[in-house]
């Protein structure tokens, strides 16, 4: 398994390729130090993985991640904070995770088989911020019909949950659920933010012309 | 089709009226001769005064023959006779011998109207007869006319003929005079604006100016009877339409309306003008009567029409319908063709019916509109209250927006200077200590614990300014994924025991970081001052107040140990002890400031059980939930 890792700060790719060395899924790594050069890889060499960065010097990241998104490439979003604009615009854009740059390489390594295996890696912040989106949303307007995210009642109380710093064992053990149940739950929420967000697209596109009938 | 049915109406009245009346006046009143024996009358200084206008009484058109005895002529050298106004023909004999005036079968001539004349006899003439015979041509309804007559000395009645005739003189220059000036007047304002209504007084005052010289020429013996009351009705006529147009303020000459008017108006021009030698004077007087009443008409029933119900359509057809049938009516009776005894007028009832039926409908109409006025005032007065209101307080809503946009900008701002500047060069420095950690140097430990420190505090204070309002949660979360690596590096487990699915406060972002920095320095505490493996975080609501508990299960003090903020080191080089002390001063002072209490107490298994409990408002929570 290849795994392509776009960040322009050297110490960090070091870091991060050193951890996923111990991983005995990952084969190869490759990286990237910009956004141009990361587009350009992921074309190339079609990676299992992608781990990026967000403040690239020639762009953001989330083209990136949009790209492997269309790709069906799976994405860890890496980033110093977890603001809300910044998450939320990684989750949208197709990302399955969120690292914090402080994070040491068990952490990573942790991250990364569980995107592997099929989960979705969480933190409160991510899931708190879903939870104001989901809570903010206003239902009046026909766009915000287009953009509203309904989820169900089990997915909602997953994110609460989370938000409230609880783990994924500690939130199956609270719903008497199974941790892959949870992570499936998870990644439902995940597609359902992404989903939403290429309608929303869809639908400024065509209120833009760009889309015709 | 409305408007066509109005022009063809007033047409065929102006054709009835062109038709109906050749007709010879002189030859009906021929046949009606009344006579009356002048008995007396008051004497004066040998004048004698007449009072005609008290024994004449008159119906229609009539030749009157006044006799007077010459008996009771005064005895004067030079006898003669004074009419002061002859309004008609007027012929003088001393019994069956004509002396003055002339034939009733012509028109009456200029100088025997409406003019005092003076006729003399001469002594030996007035000796001889034994009657004074004067005969009158007397008009239908001019009681005018009749004035008295003097009879006396020729000098004495002289002086009153130059009287009379002087008074006259100057009474029709004054009406020329203002009439000249209005006209100039008028003409001014026409050429000044160029507009129609001035043109329309102008061309009235012209007529009227034209009226006015004839007449003055006419007193002057110039011109003749029937020109000059020809000349008169067309100005009258004029006027009239003048005054419709005025009343209707039509804005422009374009409308059917104003063309009818003046059209109407030429109509009576020429016939006046194309026929006064054989027509009579009650005719072109009844006609002038019959031009105003026609325009009326014309005038208010579209007037009246306008914007009006179905009902009130019906109403005004019918009525008008019946105005124009009483004209008619009125016509044919004053020209004979209906013989109808003593000549009854319905034109005045036509007026009354019509002015009578559109005032009761446009009164009706105010008083409707005015109630609607009135009922919409009062709905636009609330409306407007209603409306001022909730701009009140969209006005107060939006400056409450625009304050916290500005301070949520604000703080964006800060955060993306951070995450962009310090933020980087932190990870950065982080990423070269922990590479180099195998060096096993003390000072590159304190480093790396210093940076990871730094980060923390750093995200934190982002993560918690995200937003004015949070719920507290959410915060302790975010606390948890911060520190739970660095607490699991120091060998201390973290136990999270929030309340799951329950209420929990929603805080400010002070109020938040007083209640997430408490709970940090708790564990802090722990991790340097016991040797606990294991510290539980909980929190639950009870009765109005949220409590917040950081248990742990150490008991021996530790001097060594990892720190999670940057004075927890200063407070180390300073001593356990007065660490312990400023620490939990600090945390009562965080207590204090959400209004509740903070308690360190031990637990029965030697530990330490901290309590942070604050008033909890649980219909915000339920509002933001």
């Amino acid at each position: 398994m290849e795994v392509l890792i776009v960040e322009d700060n050297p110490e960090m790719r070091s870091l991060i390729s050193h951890a996923l060395t111990g991983l005995e899924q990952i084969d190869q790594v490759c990286t990237a130090n910009s956004k141009s050069e990361g587009l350009c890889l992921l074309e190339t060499r079609q990676p299992q993985l992608l781990i990026c960065d967000l403040g690239l010097p020639d762009g953001t990241g989330i083209e990136v991640v949009l790209k492997a998104a269309r790709l069906q490439i799976p994405s860890l979003v890496i980033s110093v904070l977890c603001d809300e604009r910044t998450v939320l615009e990684a989750v949208k854009s197709g990302a399955s995770g969120y690292l914090l740059k402080d994070i040491d390489a068990q952490g990573i390594q942790s991250a990364v088989e569980q995107l592997l295996d099929g989960g979705a890696p969480i933190t409160p912040s991510i899931a708190g911020h879903i939870l104001k989106t989901v809570r903010d949303n206003p239902e009046q307007t026909e766009q915000s019909e287009q953009s509203r995210i309904n989820l169900s009642k089990r997915e909602h109380e997953i994110l609460l949950l989370a938000a409230r710093g609880f783990k994924v064992a500690e939130v199956a053990e609270q719903l008497n659920l199974s941790e892959h149940t949870v992570s499936n739950h998870t990644r439902a929420v995940y597609r359902k933010l992404q989903v939403n967000s290429k309608s929303q697209a869809v639908y400024k596109a065509y209120q833009c012309g760009l889309i015709s009938n | 089709m409305r408007t066509d049915l109005k022009l063809v109406t007033m047409f065929v009245v102006a054709l009835l009226c062109l038709s109906g009346c050749n007709f010879s006046e002189t030859t009906r009143v021929a046949s009606v001769v009344e006579e009356t024996d002048i008995l007396s009358g008051e004497t004066d200084n040998n004048v004698v005064t007449l009072p005609f206008h008290t024994i004449v009484e008159r119906d229609g058109n009539k030749v009157i023959v006044l006799h007077f005895s010459t008996d009771r002529f005064p005895d004067v050298e030079h006898p003669s006779l004074l009419i002061s106004r002859a309004g008609s023909n007027v012929q003088v004999y001393l019994d069956d011998e004509w002396v003055y005036g002339q034939s009733f079968s012509q028109r009456p001539m200029a100088h025997t109207w409406n003019t005092p004349q003076l006729v003399n006899f001469s002594r030996e003439q007035l000796d001889s007869a034994t009657h004074i015979r004067i005969k009158l041509f007397a008009f239908s309804g001019d009681h005018t006319l009749l004035e008295p007559m003097y009879l006396g000395e020729h000098d004495r009645l002289k002086t009153l003929y130059e009287r009379f005739r002087f008074f006259q003189n100057h009474l029709t220059l004054a009406i020329t005079v203002a009439t000249l000036v209005l006209l100039v007047v008028s003409l001014l304002l026409w050429i000044a604006s160029g507009r129609e209504r001035n043109y329309l007084m102008a061309m009235a005052t012209s007529i009227s100016l034209i009226a006015a010289c004839h007449h003055y020429f006419v007193v002057n013996s110039f011109l003749s009877h029937a020109m000059l009351q020809a000349v008169t009705h067309i100005s009258l006529d004029w006027m009239g339409v003048f005054v419709a147009l005025w009343i209707v303020n039509i804005k422009g000459l374009r409308t059917t309306y104003n063309r009818a008017f003046i059209f109407w108006g030429w109509c009576c021009t020429l016939v006046n003008l194309a026929l006064p030698w054989n027509w009579t004077a009650p005719f072109v007087e009844w006609l002038h009567f019959v031009t105003i009443g026609i325009v009326v008409l014309v005038l208010l029933l579209p007037a009246t029409q306008s914007q009006a119900s179905r009902r009130e359509v019906y109403i005004t057809r019918i009525t008008g319908t019946l105005g124009c049938a009483l004209c008619l009516v009125d016509m044919m009776v004053q020209m004979r063709f209906i013989q109808v005894p003593g000549l009854p007028r319905f034109l005045p009832i036509t007026f009354f019916l019509v002015f009578l039926t559109n005032n009761a409908i446009l009164l009706q109409r105010f008083s409707r509109t005015y109630r609607i006025a009135r009922r919409s005032q009062k709905e636009l007065q609330t409306i407007v209250a209603q409306r001022e209101s909730e701009l009140d307080h969209y006005y107060a809503e939006n400056t409450r927006l625009k304050s916290q946009q500005a301070r949520t900008e604000e703080r964006e701002r800060i955060m993306r200077d951070l995450h962009d500047g310090m933020g980087g060069h932190l990870a950065s420095a982080l990423a070269v200590a922990k590479v180099d950690e195998h060096q096993d140097d003390q000072a590159q430990k304190r480093l790396t614990e210093t940076l990871q420190t730094a980060l923390v505090e750093m995200r934190m204070l982002i993560n918690n300014s995200a937003d004015e309002f949070d719920e507290l949660g959410q915060a302790l979360g975010s606390l948890r994924s911060t520190i739970e690596p660095l607490l699991n590096d120091a060998g201390l487990e973290l136990h999270w025991k929030l309340d799951p699915f329950g209420k929990m406060p929603i805080l400010t972002i002070s109020e938040r970081m007083h209640v997430v920095r408490v709970v940090q320095e708790c564990i802090t505490n722990v991790l340097k001052h016991t040797d606990a493996t294991i510290v539980t975080v909980s929190s639950e609501q009870v009765g109005k107040n949220y409590r917040v508990q950081i248990a742990n299960n150490g008991s021996t003090p530790v001097t060594n140990s990892a720190s999670l903020t940057g004075s927890a080191i200063q407070d180390r080089a300073q001593g356990a002890n007065a660490q312990q002390g400023n620490g939990q001063r600090n945390m009562k002072y965080r207590a204090a400031q959400l209004h509740g209490s903070f308690n360190l107490t031990p637990t029965a298994d030697g530990g330490a059980l901290a309590t942070l409990e604050f008033p909890f408002d649980q219909s915000m929570a339920e509002a933001s939930a």
